[in-house]
């Protein structure tokens, strides 16, 4: 039994369609990667996993349980946007989320002094919101979102604005929850960052799934598609490729689009060794971005016949 | 502790504890205190001018004498000439001189020298005496014996205790409207300010994005509702504290007040600070006879008022997209409460008549005007009956009606939407 299934589910505001039969699983423990472009319905999802806002139709199970509103105990939330009280304290803030996540008053005051010195943040506990800076109040915004050691932790776009050092005390907290067990849900349209972080992913398009599955399965279904090779010497060995093949060529190294796979690579290969100096010889995955750039395509020229 | 105890915990908490709170809460009895007070010192500190007037009298008969006999302080005896009493005039020796003619009785008239001013008082002082005096020789011109002199006087005076014994009655009633007419004003500034907090916290959590964090804990009619008690909460506690403050105000002003008048009892003291036209002292010395019911009623038309009011405040805020918005949506539910406040002389004038019956009994006005009759009359218990009724029916409509288009309208951003969509959001809701 997945920990997190969603089944068919729709959501519509007035006429616009912003989610339509979303459908997926989410294994425990795993880190999920929910993307698309701008405008594709990932936030709605979100909300509705979160149990934010409602389904039209479909439902969606935590452990097999429909979702509930004593689910949103086990939930933890950090919103695109932050949504934290100017006028009130760090701790203010942390305290009261904590609560009504229905941790007691002491429990969320260490918690939240736990997290504030895991995320390099130490001492900010009496500052107001408002004179933290953006990076800052991110950092709060998680910390409210894991105060109570949450089973699923859903985030939307957590690394947008954040700087290089931000990134990895994010990444640093993210693999701290991993090691005790939570599952991590997670929207971006980064998809460098997708890419590394990522098992697991569903692509959305215009509120509709075009691509799901573990990463790798989905790169494995694309196949090796481009074959880089360095080499010292002669060039004169790609006159035998069709120049079309050729991506981009200097006089040491070129990229070759590959028809057939590993298998050409090989062959490329053999015939290289005999007239030239092979230095580094390697097949490229495609990379998630093209991907879902290949994918979203796809997707949206499927779409105008229909 | 249930999501919506932490909820009304957090939002008395957070109030309470800030500075505006406890300035407001302890400006405002001082406020009422200076304006007690300040009519009072400031009559305290005023020093009487004693006004000195020559009397120069060609007439023959003995009006002078009389005229000084009358009142000694003000009139004087003078030898001097018309011509050296206006220098003393001038130079401010004597505040004017007053020239009886030579047929001044039968002319019946005199004339005042004076440079002008010396108040209504002087005027009035120094017409009541001649007026007397000159009615006492005519009456004797005309064989008017003492006996008959005295009685015309004495009776006089009769009048005038009759007079005051009657205004007596009428001016209670008169005060007892004033501490109406302030209550019902307190009620419908806190209908402004505690509603005005609810809608502003409303859309301050849903345009800074807090709203997501919160219903992703908890639901939204918990959130709505629990803001509604927390910060009616905070209101209430905020009148208490007004009312002991001004209590223990009220206590020391009014011991001030009954010394200052040198009255015996508050009912005494209170007719001379009528007589003084002192409203608010009037009011102070007044206040420890309210009843427990007119005090109940304040506090439950202030409470009652107070959710109806925020609730519909709270909805206007969901729905709206930016602070502007909100002071554009406002402004239909906002007349509601200056309504009332437009017809309180209606109700001051005449709180038994059929216009005020039927003004104070609509749900949207009873906060402010049957607090107002509440103290002007005795309201009979049906019409406080239907009030209350028509009044809770009210709010349970409100918190239905808010509650649906809190839910839906919380989380739509980018535009103001249409009336027809936020009665679609209630039909859906």
């Amino acid at each position: 039994m997945a920990f997190l299934e969603v089944q068919g589910v729709v959501k519509r505001y007035g006429r616009y369609l912003a989610n339509d039969q979303i459908s997926f699983s989410v294994e425990q423990g795993r880190l999920f990667g929910v993307l698309g472009p701008n405008g594709a319905g990932k936030t709605t999802l979100l909300r509705m996993i979160t149990r934010i806002i409602l389904p039209d139709e479909g439902s969606i199970l935590l452990e097999g349980q429909p979702l509930s509103a004593e689910h949103q105990r086990r939930i933890g939330y950090v919103p695109e946007e932050r949504g934290l009280y100017r006028n009130l304290t760090v701790l203010d803030n942390l305290q009261y989320f904590g609560q009504l996540k229905g941790l007691s008053r002491t429990e969320a005051t260490a918690q939240a002094l736990h997290w504030l010195a895991f995320m390099e943040t130490h001492g900010w506990e009496k500052k107001k919101v408002r004179e933290l800076s953006k990076g800052m109040s991110q950092k709060v915004q998680f910390i409210a979102a894991v105060l109570h050691r949450p089973s699923l932790l859903v985030l939307d776009e957590p690394f947008s604005g954040l700087d290089p050092i931000n990134v990895e005390v994010f990444l640093r907290a993210i693999d701290e929850l991993r090691s005790q067990g939570t599952t991590i849900l997670f929207s971006t349209h980064v998809m460098e960052q997708a890419e590394q972080m990522c098992e697991d992913i569903v692509l959305i398009n215009r509120g509709r799934i075009v691509e799901s599955g573990r990463l790798r399965d989905i790169k494995a279904r694309f196949g090796i598609r481009r074959f880089e090779l360095d080499f010292e010497g002669d060039s004169r060995f790609l006159e035998a490729l069709p120049p079309a093949r050729i991506l981009s060529c200097t006089d040491h190294s070129v990229a070759i689009a590959l028809e057939n796979g590993f298998a050409e690579a090989q062959q490329i290969i053999a015939w290289a060794l005999e007239r030239t100096t092979i230095r580094r010889a390697e097949c490229i995955e495609p990379s998630l971005r093209e991907i879902f750039i290949e994918t979203v395509r796809r997707s949206q020229s499927e779409e105008v016949p229909a | 502790m249930s999501t919506a105890t932490i909820i009304i915990q957090h939002e008395f908490l957070t109030r309470v504890r800030t500075k505006g709170f406890i300035i407001s809460t302890i400006l405002a009895p001082i406020g009422i205190v200076m304006l007690i007070a300040l009519p009072l010192v400031l009559a305290q500190l005023q020093v009487p001018i004693q006004h000195r007037i020559a009397v120069v009298d060609q007439s023959g008969h003995s009006l002078a004498a009389d005229l000084i006999a009358a009142d000694t302080a003000l009139f004087i005896r003078t030898a001097d000439s018309p011509e050296a009493l206006r220098q003393q005039v001038l130079n401010e020796e004597l505040t004017g001189y007053l020239l009886i003619p030579p047929e001044a009785l039968e002319r019946d008239s005199v004339v005042l020298f004076t440079r002008g001013g010396g108040g209504l008082g002087l005027q009035e002082a120094v017409t009541t005496a001649v007026r007397s005096v000159f009615r006492r020789q005519r009456l004797q011109a005309h064989g008017a014996d003492t006996t008959l002199l005295r009685l015309a006087e004495a009776q006089t005076k009769i009048e005038r205790v009759k007079l005051t014994a009657e205004r007596a009655e009428r001016d209670q009633t008169a005060a007892l409207t004033a501490i109406g007419y302030f209550l019902s004003f307190v009620v419908y500034m806190l209908l402004f300010v505690y509603g005005g907090i609810v809608m502003r916290s409303v859309i301050d959590e849903k345009t800074n994005r807090i709203v997501e964090i919160l219903v992703s804990s908890a639901r939204p009619f918990d959130i709505m509702f629990g803001k509604i008690i927390g910060v009616g909460a905070v209101g209430l506690f905020q009148l208490l504290l007004w009312v002991l403050l001004t209590m223990g105000a009220f206590t020391i002003a009014g011991s001030a007040l009954l010394s200052f008048s040198g009255a015996a009892s508050s009912a005494e003291a209170i007719a001379y600070y009528r007589s003084q036209d002192n409203d608010i002292a009037q009011l102070v010395l007044l206040a420890p006879s309210l009843s427990v019911g007119q005090i109940a009623g304040f506090v439950f038309y202030f409470l009652a008022g107070y959710i109806f009011y925020s609730t519909l405040f709270a909805g206007i805020a969901a729905a709206a997209d930016t602070e502007q918005d909100v002071q554009t949506l406002q402004t239909p539910v906002s007349i509601f409460i200056v309504l009332p406040v437009l017809t309180m002389p209606i109700i001051m004038n005449a709180p038994e008549s059929t216009l005020a019956v039927i003004l104070s009994l609509v749900p949207m006005f009873s906060p402010i005007l049957m607090v107002m009759r509440l103290f002007a009359t005795e309201v009979p218990w049906w019409q406080l009956l239907a009030s209350i009724v028509l009044l809770l029916g009210s709010i349970i409509g409100a918190i239905w009606l808010a509650g649906r288009i809190y839910r839906i309208g919380i989380l739509r951003y980018g535009q103001r939407p249409s009336f027809r969509q936020i009665l679609r959001w209630i039909a859906e809701g």
